[in-house]
């Protein structure tokens, strides 16, 4: 029936304009996730620190978000020769080998300790 | 004395979370509480306050000495703790000050006083009690 068939193209139509308005709005839906991941890549980037011995160091100061023990020690001037380093954490007093590559997780806290301390003698 | 300075140099560590505060008592010194120590390892406290004299004139002279609440069972234990370089009161506790130098021939870097202070001091400490005897 012609008055049918109308009724089923002007619906077919309508469809249509929905699954478009749909995948326009999908779409502008993903650029604002991309834009919204990128920029929290862009501040952690920048945002990027650690603590060794509880002083802060950043990116600039050499933390990136691989780093060896070694790399750890030099941001307090311990020659590795002499380091250890390890985990900060009240369950987690871990040892890091000196080119053992961690994963820096932002705000991890590490201690660095010489191997030779001395005391002055008895007199 | 710096005053400013020193209490740079402890805002920086507080801002890692440490604890550490100037006092008065005639004397100036640095009180750094709860640092960690090797001491669970020996049934000794996992953590101290340590006490450091500000030298007279600071910056110019390295800082020198650590001390530990007096009667610490991790005195004996630590390097130069059995050559006691006195007892002090300051912050409401007496201490005992042992003899230890890292930055003569304690097996630190020599005092640099445009790189060292008190918040680069800590890491002197921590080694001083991470090698406990």
């Amino acid at each position: 029936m012609p008055h049918d068939e109308d009724h089923q193209t002007h619906d077919e139509a309508d469809l249509r304009l929905e699954l478009g308005e749909l995948e326009r709005e999908e779409k502008e839906i993903k650029r604002e996730e991309e834009e919204i991941k990128r920029e929290l890549e862009e501040r952690e980037h920048q945002e990027l620190h650690i603590f060794v011995n509880r002083r802060k160091f950043e990116r600039g100061d050499g933390v990136k978000r691989e780093m060896t023990g070694r790399e750890i020690a030099s941001l307090v001037g311990v020659p590795p020769e002499n380091a250890v380093v390890r985990y900060d954490l009240p369950h987690d007093k871990k040892e890091i080998g000196l080119d053992e590559v961690i994963h820096i997780k932002n705000g991890e806290h590490f201690l660095v300790t010489r191997k030779i301390v001395e005391g002055g003698f008895v007199a | 004395m710096s005053r400013e300075r020193i209490l740079r140099e402890l805002a920086i560590l507080n801002e890692g979370g440490q604890v550490a505060e100037l006092v008065t008592n005639g004397r100036d010194y640095v009180v750094y509480r709860d640092v960690p120590t090797d001491g669970a390892r020996l049934g000794l406290p996992a953590m101290s306050d340590v006490i450091v004299p500000v030298p007279s004139g600071y910056p110019a002279p390295p800082i020198d000495l650590a001390g530990l609440p007096h009667g610490s069972t991790l005195l004996p234990r630590t390097k130069g703790g059995q050559n006691s370089q006195g007892i002090v009161q300051a912050g409401g506790s007496t201490w005992q000050l042992a003899s230890y130098h890292p930055h003569a021939n304690g097996g630190g870097p020599p005092w640099d006083q445009t790189k060292h202070g008190f918040h680069t001091y800590l890491d002197h400490i921590i080694s001083w009690l991470e090698r406990l005897a």
